[in-house]
């Protein structure tokens, strides 16, 4: 299996645990999931507001683990491969920023728009293009359709 | 150190404890927390819980650090005390 087969993999994994866990949660805690989430999600939330927002979820979802897959992430973003991960991460995002921008102004485009011709929210353009979210593979796809290019034109993926 | 309630958390009775030293480079370090209110349980002694502990960046609080004390809050109360 290829390491981005594997890297799928395990985030389905970590969804499937997570979405358990959510699942054993009153409706009165998973509102509370809801609430963090709409933080996480805010175009206004500092970084350290989303981190808060993050805590709270692991804390409610995994409740004495949060320190430990705290830690874990940490080892892993200090490692050779962690750190390569996230340079190339990086790249493909800030590549994929930069060029639907120039695209969107060469074609007067506002992200309300832009929204509007992939069927989303603004805010989650907003999100896409100030690099707070990666865009997933179908939503690059959209985009690429929107704008009437080429997909390798919007995401250089180095895999 | 001293300590006030959380103006817009008054009713929920959580307040931040200011920690004037600095400490591993932090300053304006706050202890918020949460006084479990006496209704929630038969404990003979006023309990405390923290529910957060981090630097304050700005002069107020802002909406979603107070959506995540409240949410805090919640999860305490839910894992520990039965709501009457």
């Amino acid at each position: 299996m290829t390491t981005a087969a594997n890297l799928i993999e395990n985030n389905v994994w970590a969804y499937m645990q997570v979405q358990c866990a959510l699942d054993e949660c009153s409706a009165d805690l998973q509102d509370v999931v809801k609430e963090m989430l709409e933080i996480f999600r805010s175009p206004d939330a500092t970084k350290d507001e989303q981190q808060l927002a993050v805590h709270t979820i692991v804390d409610l979802l995994f409740p004495g683990v949060g320190q430990d897959l705290v830690d874990e992430a940490r080892r892993y973003n200090l490692s050779d491969e962690g750190k390569a991960e996230s340079s190339k991460r990086t790249s493909e995002e800030d590549f994929f920023s930069k060029q639907v921008s120039k695209l969107m102004g060469d074609r007067e485009l506002s992200q309300t728009d832009l929204a509007a011709r992939i069927g989303v929210s603004q805010s989650a353009i907003s999100n896409l293009l100030s690099r707070k979210c990666r865009p997933q593979a179908r939503t690059v796809k959209k985009i690429a359709e929107a704008l009437g290019v080429e997909e390798a034109l919007i995401w250089a993926s180095n895999s | 150190m001293d300590w006030e309630w959380i103006r817009a958390r008054r009713t929920e009775r959580i307040g931040e404890l200011r920690i004037h030293e600095r400490i591993g480079g932090h300053r304006n370090l706050r202890i918020v927390f949460w006084v479990a209110d006496k209704t929630l349980t038969d404990d003979p002694l006023p309990c405390i819980w923290t529910l957060s502990v981090l630097a304050k960046k700005r002069q107020d609080w802002t909406s979603p650090e107070l959506k995540v004390f409240s949410a805090r809050r919640k999860i305490v109360i839910a894992r520990n005390y039965k709501l009457p």
